[in-house]
């Protein structure tokens, strides 16, 4: 590293540690209400890039995005180590990606952590175990032209009722 | 994400006020949104390119001149955070570097928001701005070399 380098890294560290004004969440609802839910065309998932997740933290989620840029490969790949997914209705099988000219959406959701919360005596029912759920919804947007990722990860609970089976 | 921060400086920068620059970034996402095709290039220079394009337009729109935008651009930082949440010695140090950023030209300051904040590449610079890399990174580097000299003896 030259001086001149080593002198510029102490001046862009000076101005790294300066906190910067930040967007308004009012402009993540701007932008995400414009870029509506659902389906994804490219340029959605281009600008989806560019917003926050405050709006959809506003819905009880907390949602991080970031363009994945790889470094060029043609070759789509999408990390799938256990294949538990569900494909919304503009989404394209695995398979097809090398051929397929949009963008795919694969979802998988992750239990984390499941706990016993005790049982349930439903009157004139059969008694039932709750179970809460902790885990990850993970969301692949995959754009198979250039393999440019955005992920998103939301965290999510549910409670399930299971039915006690006597012996 | 990644982008939202330095889309949002940039626009700062280039817009002066942050109702502007949130407009900038709105106009720009809308125009990304239209688009019927995907856009050619870096997807972060393509998004960088336009809110750029959308605050210099809104800046032309409103009638500001660049020097509006450069005085405010001390706006870029989080006057509440600085005046709060720093050290007390770090007052000087932080108008210094204030005065510094916005005492820049305006297409160095750019440069600046966009690798400082925005993270870019020198490359992804030259596509959001449609000039050649060489042009991007000698105004990046003439960039630093006066901030050095102005902010010598802080580092």
């Amino acid at each position: 590293m030259s001086n001149d380098e080593r002198e510029f890294r102490e001046v862009e560290d000076l101005l790294r540690r300066m906190p910067l004004a930040e967007p308004p969440e009012r402009l993540d609802r701007r932008v995400l209400s414009m870029a509506g839910a659902g389906r994804f065309r490219r340029a959605r998932a281009f600008a989806l890039a560019a917003i926050s997740a405050a709006a959809a933290a506003a819905a009880g989620a907390a949602v991080t995005l970031a363009i994945m840029n790889s470094s060029g490969r043609r070759a789509p790949t999408v990390p799938l180590p256990n294949p538990v997914v569900r494909r919304s209705e503009a989404a394209t099988p695995q398979a097809d990606l090398a051929v397929f000219k949009g963008p795919v959406r694969v979802e998988r959701q992750r239990v984390g952590r499941t706990s016993a919360e005790g049982m349930i005596d439903v009157s004139g029912e059969d008694a039932v175990q709750r179970y809460r759920r902790e885990g990850v919804r993970e969301i692949w947007l995959v754009d198979p032209d250039n393999n440019r990722r955005v992920d998103m990860a939301i965290p999510v609970k549910d409670t399930v009722l299971v039915k006690v089976e006597p012996y | 994400m990644r982008h939202r921060q330095g889309l949002f400086t940039l626009a700062l920068a280039v817009a002066g006020s942050p109702d502007a620059a949130e407009d900038a970034v709105h106009e720009a996402c809308a125009r990304v949104l239209a688009a019927k095709e995907s856009p050619a290039g870096d997807p972060a220079a393509y998004l960088f390119a336009a809110v750029r394009n959308a605050a210099v337009d809104g800046r032309r729109r409103r009638g500001a001149a660049a020097a509006v935008a450069r005085s405010a651009a001390e706006g870029i930082f989080n006057g509440r955070q600085l005046a709060t949440d720093r050290p007390e010695g770090d007052a000087e140090v932080d108008r210094r570097i204030r005065e510094a950023v916005s005492g820049l030209p305006e297409e160095q300051r750019e440069a600046v928001v966009m690798r400082i904040y925005g993270g870019l590449t020198f490359e992804q610079m030259a596509g959001a701005l449609g000039e050649p890399l060489a042009t991007v990174a000698s105004r990046y580097r003439r960039a630093m070399e006066r901030l050095r000299e102005e902010l010598r003896g802080l580092q």
